[in-house]
């Protein structure tokens, strides 16, 4: 049996081993993800900083890269294809965030209080949400057909063929609205649980107070969930700005270019066009404006850290 | 691995082909015009007989990959010519690899960089300049010039790079106007012959409650071979995207959208989507290819009566892209002699073609089976081998590097079919857009 003499005896040189091993062990320990970092994210991300420098070919893209300097950036940046693909992206991020956001937040009001209803619901929309996005996209693609159900419903009702894939901005939209409703799950589930979470003595002091319900919601709720609104918003905005597969098996990126995106014109002129540069420019681009976001959204749960 | 020479960098054809196409045309005289396609390309003769691999025979062993994009029905033609080889060659052990149309130069481009890939393409996109270029093919020009049937296939069907043998078509395919007969009979109409004869029938079949006309109006390189014949017809070329030209084209199909005579969801539409929209029955023509053949006998059957016609004169002459699977022999195979020898037994051999020809519809190159019966008898094939004798243009286009022009072409018909762009506006962008990415 260890005596309390003989452990405090020992405490001192065990104390002094941690204090020499544990900054070689916390580097041990960052090891792995130190190096899963540098394979797939920081090396990657250097060879799209070094192609978008550089004149890069099918030609030559397994040899040597000519060195351009920022004229392939600027040659990318200054194109119109690049300015639709810009505004598109603006549009379509706005449409999924701010649609994402509103239908998750009164999808979890709806779905409040726990119940049979509820519960069902959630499991189908954790199923809509778990279902690959090129999958949605294309069951989208025939339910928005001319001659797919959502006209031929409508059709039921005297309105005639909508072209959600086809007409002016509309394919845009669509498609946006799609990714969307990919959103709303999410969003729906993260509110659900804020809402739960919410002091009850303080919504039902406004009852008796004789608050409306809007009022709740306005004074209220909203306030309290302000938190969870904005770190849903990046992460929303994140997700939408760098969204690739629906547009690609919605439209791809039509007609003409009328649903191009930033990262689906990256795609395109890499791959499709084999203009790997002016393709990694604008990748460079989209990645700087995600980067931007991310660090908003860091600087938020580091801000809600320190307040809780 | 092949090294591009870094001198010259160009597909070279030592012919332009449309040339030699029009002049292989014209001294046609004592052709046929029904399946004498080979002749209509021949720009060389040669001898004929049987060729074998002289290194390999029946115990030959050995693995072989062949990358193809052959999917659904279309893989039996494919399985098919594997069995062709495994008749002569039955301890090669042959894996065919799907790998989708769009993705293959992707994919090859991807596996070259890691010096892989398979030992054998079916290859006929637009992109095997991009390919050759990131060393994704192995030369099959010392088998070529040793090979004994080798003058039995013009010049328009090789591919060349640097002068040397690449790519081998053993078949053509191309467009033409495919009608509902049922629906042209009832209405009591015939395909349109020329541009002025359209506007007069897609409006009697629009007035019957039918829909004129299905085709491509995607913006991809399917849009753009779509799109050519109606565009070269008023004088367009990628040598020469006149704006006038261009906008004269856009304005004949958009006015077809408008009028509601081509569905405008036809942006969304491939050659496959147009295919199964026309199939449905209650549309009367469809510009697609004659590898549907095959597919309209199994899908269609006796649901309605079809037929094929060459697509209507415009102002000028205008050309249609031959295509057609091409094989190549992967940069970085280990069994280049049994690649060569599946090349072949299967779509460089009489028997190979035949299966092509039965099962998807695509037109021999050989010489000597222009005048087979499968060939001349076949009424749906007669518009296509007629469209080869006047029409046919090379592709890629005109020997260039087209790969961006075309995209710029096909977004712009893409546009003017779902109404976002004026004709006069998508007729500027694409011939700005085609001067600007062009390279001949």
């Amino acid at each position: 049996m260890t005596t309390a003499a003989g452990a405090r005896a020992t405490f001192p040189a065990v104390s002094r081993t941690r204090a020499r091993l544990v900054p070689r062990g916390v580097g041990l320990y960052l090891l792995p993800a130190g190096l899963y970092l540098a394979t797939l994210a920081l090396y990657p991300f250097a060879e799209l900083v070094h192609m978008s420098v550089s004149d890069v070919t099918a030609e030559n893209i397994f040899g040597d890269w000519h060195f351009i300097g920022a004229a392939g950036i600027q040659g990318a940046v200054s194109t119109a294809d690049f300015r639709e693909a810009a505004v598109n992206s603006l549009i379509y991020v706005l449409l999924v965030v701010g649609v994402g956001l509103g239908g998750g937040l009164a999808a979890a009001m709806v779905l409040w209080r726990a119940g049979h209803f509820a519960g069902f619901t959630l499991s189908l929309m954790v199923f809509s949400w778990a279902l690959p996005g090129l999958i949605n996209g294309v069951d989208w693609r025939f339910l928005l057909d001319p001659r797919g159900m959502v006209d031929t419903i409508l059709g039921v009702f005297h309105v005639a063929p909508i072209y959600w894939l086809v007409d002016g901005r509309l394919p845009l939209v669509s498609v946006a609205l799609v990714n969307a409703w990919t959103v709303v799950p999410f969003a729906t589930l993260v509110f659900r649980a804020a809402l739960l979470d919410m002091p009850s003595e303080v919504l039902a002091a406004a009852r008796v107070d004789g608050a409306r319900p809007s009022q709740v919601l306005r004074h209220i709720v909203l306030p309290l969930l302000r938190p969870t609104i904005l770190v849903l918003g990046v992460l929303s905005l994140l997700y939408a700005f760098k969204s690739f597969d629906f547009i690609y098996v919605m439209t791809f990126g039509g007609p003409g270019t009328a649903s191009t995106t930033l990262p689906f014109l990256s795609y395109r002129l890499a791959f499709e066009l084999y203009e790997y540069s002016k393709g990694a420019a604008v990748a460079l681009i989209t990645v700087g404006i995600v980067v931007f976001l991310a660090v908003l959204y860091l600087r938020q749960v580091h801000r809600e850290e320190r307040s809780a | 691995m092949n090294e591009p020479d870094k001198g010259s960098l160009f597909l070279d054809r030592r012919f332009n082909r449309r040339q030699l196409l029009k002049g292989a045309a014209a001294g046609a005289g004592s052709l046929a015009v029904a399946g004498s396609l080979a002749e209509f390309l021949a720009a060389c003769g040669g001898n004929t007989g049987t060729t074998t691999t002289a290194k390999l025979d029946a115990n030959t062993t050995g693995d072989l990959e062949v990358w193809h994009y052959s999917s659904a029905e279309g893989v039996k033609t494919v399985q098919d010519y594997s069995a062709l080889f495994s008749k002569k060659y039955p301890k090669v052990n042959v894996k065919l690899t799907y790998v989708e149309f769009s993705e293959m130069p992707k994919r090859a481009i991807a596996a070259a960089a890691a010096k892989s890939g398979p030992d054998v393409f079916v290859y006929g996109g637009n992109e095997v300049n991009a390919m050759f270029k990131a060393g994704v093919f192995k030369s099959a020009d010392s088998y070529w010039q040793s090979f004994a049937d080798k003058g039995q296939f013009p010049d328009g069907v090789i591919t060349r790079f640097n002068s040397k043998v690449y790519g081998i078509k053993g078949y053509v395919n191309l467009t033409g106007l495919w009608y509902n007969k049922d629906i042209l009979d009832a209405v009591g109409v015939t395909p349109p012959k020329t541009h002025d004869e359209i506007e007069a029938t897609f409006a009697k079949i629009k007035a019957a409650g039918k829909v004129p006309i299905a085709l491509t109006g995607q913006p991809t390189n399917q849009g753009d071979w779509t799109a050519f014949p109606w565009m070269s017809a008023y004088g367009f070329s990628y040598k020469n995207p006149d704006a006038a030209a261009i906008e004269q084209a856009f304005t004949l199909v958009g006015n077809w959208s408008k009028k509601g005579y081509l569905p405008k969801e036809s942006v969304q539409w491939g050659q496959a989507e147009t295919f199964n929209r026309w199939s449905v029955g209650d549309v009367a023509f469809m510009e697609n290819g004659n590898w549907n053949i095959g597919p309209s006998a199994r899908t269609i059957g006796s649901k309605f009566k079809y037929g094929t016609a060459p697509l209507p004169s415009g102002p000028k002459s205008h050309g249609i892209f031959l295509g057609g699977e091409a094989l190549w022999i992967g940069a970085f195979t280990k069994v280049p002699d049994i690649g060569w020898a599946y090349m072949q037994e299967t779509l460089l051999s009489k028997d190979g073609l035949l299966i092509t020809l039965q099962e998807s519809g695509g037109i021999p190159a050989r010489k000597d089976m222009a005048n087979l019966t499968e060939v001349t008898s076949n009424p749906l094939l007669a518009a296509y081998t007629a469209e080869v004798k006047d029409h046919s243009a090379e592709y890629p286009p005109e020997a260039g590097q087209a790969i961006a022009a075309q995209a710029v072409v096909a977004q712009n018909w893409s546009a003017v079919i779902a109404g976002q762009k004026t004709p006069a506006q998508a007729a500027k962008d694409t011939a700005d857009g085609v001067k600007a990415n062009y390279k001949p």
